[in-house]
């Protein structure tokens, strides 16, 4: 079924998945990196996934019968600039960990959003089961590092991080008001109604 | 003579040897950053110690990094 996507839709898919595939060049290096144990497992599966993801937003975009279009920038570009780049294990978790949240997130709110096209909501379904195992290993791996990096200094790293998401997202919304704006409106009805209750 | 420090990373960038000096800006490695960090990881594996974040706040230079490690060794080695 080829259907007329709207170059918003396209560029926001394109988005997702241009962040998919450096999601996985990211965790590709670092599962290469890593000393034999855990994390090296749960970071190689996960580098998997997300080259997966990648996929499943190509193929959903050539299902819609469009092409993706190509993105010089991503998310966690934007993110290293603001947030720093990560120097150790416990860092390169934290990072993980506040990106995953927001992948999360983004994702909840697109697939709540009315009139959504079947295609787009199955992909988001599929990504969304990986997502959930993703925070869920992360989060065990910094508990796991705790007597070694003290839980203050994981706080205090995961809040840093957190405040540069809340910071890139914002500068993201401003930027692409435009081409966001149906997502922005939802958002915004959302939370009025979230208010409301 | 190159430091043992500077030597390792080049083995670990696979740059030819005696290419760096710690006059070098780590920025004219001719890395990405995600070669950085995992420089970085490699390293402390190596050297088997840690550097966070707020250590390399102002690090321009490869030997401005060793010095970096220099002093998280030392303190790690002094608190264990």
């Amino acid at each position: 079924m080829r259907v007329d996507l709207k170059e918003n839709e396209l560029w926001i898919l394109s988005f997702y998945r241009n962040s998919e595939i450096n999601g996985s060049l990211f965790f590709g290096r670092m599962a290469r990196t890593l000393p034999p144990g855990p994390v090296q497992h749960d970071m190689t599966r996960h580098f998997a996934d997300e080259g997966q993801h990648a996929w499943f937003w190509t193929s959903c975009i050539q299902r819609l019968g469009a092409e993706p279009i190509r993105l010089d920038e991503t998310y966690q570009d934007r993110y290293l600039a603001a947030a720093g780049l990560p120097t150790n294990i416990m860092e390169i978790l934290a990072i993980t960990l506040t990106f995953e949240k927001r992948v999360i997130g983004q994702y909840a709110l697109h697939r709540k959003m009315p009139g959504l096209r079947m295609q787009v909501r199955e992909t988001i379904d599929l990504i969304m089961e990986d997502e959930k195992w993703h925070i869920e290993w992360v989060s065990e791996a910094l508990e796991r590092l705790k007597p070694e990096f003290g839980a203050d200094r994981i706080e205090s790293t995961l809040k840093r991080f957190h405040d540069a998401d809340q910071e890139v997202y914002r500068s993201i919304l401003e930027e692409h008001h435009q081409r966001l704006e149906d997502l922005l409106k939802h958002r915004a009805r959302t939370r009025q109604d979230d208010d409301a209750v | 003579m190159p430091s043992e420090f500077l030597s390792r990373v080049e083995r670990l960038l696979a740059k030819p040897a005696g290419s760096l000096s710690p006059e070098m800006l780590l920025e004219d490695l001719g890395v990405d950053s995600f070669a950085l960090v995992e420089l970085l990881v490699r390293l402390q594996e190596d050297l088997k110690t840690r550097v966070f974040q707020e250590d390399l706040a102002g690090i321009v230079t490869i030997g401005e990094l060793e010095q970096v490690f220099e002093r998280r060794t030392a303190q790690q080695r002094l608190s264990s």
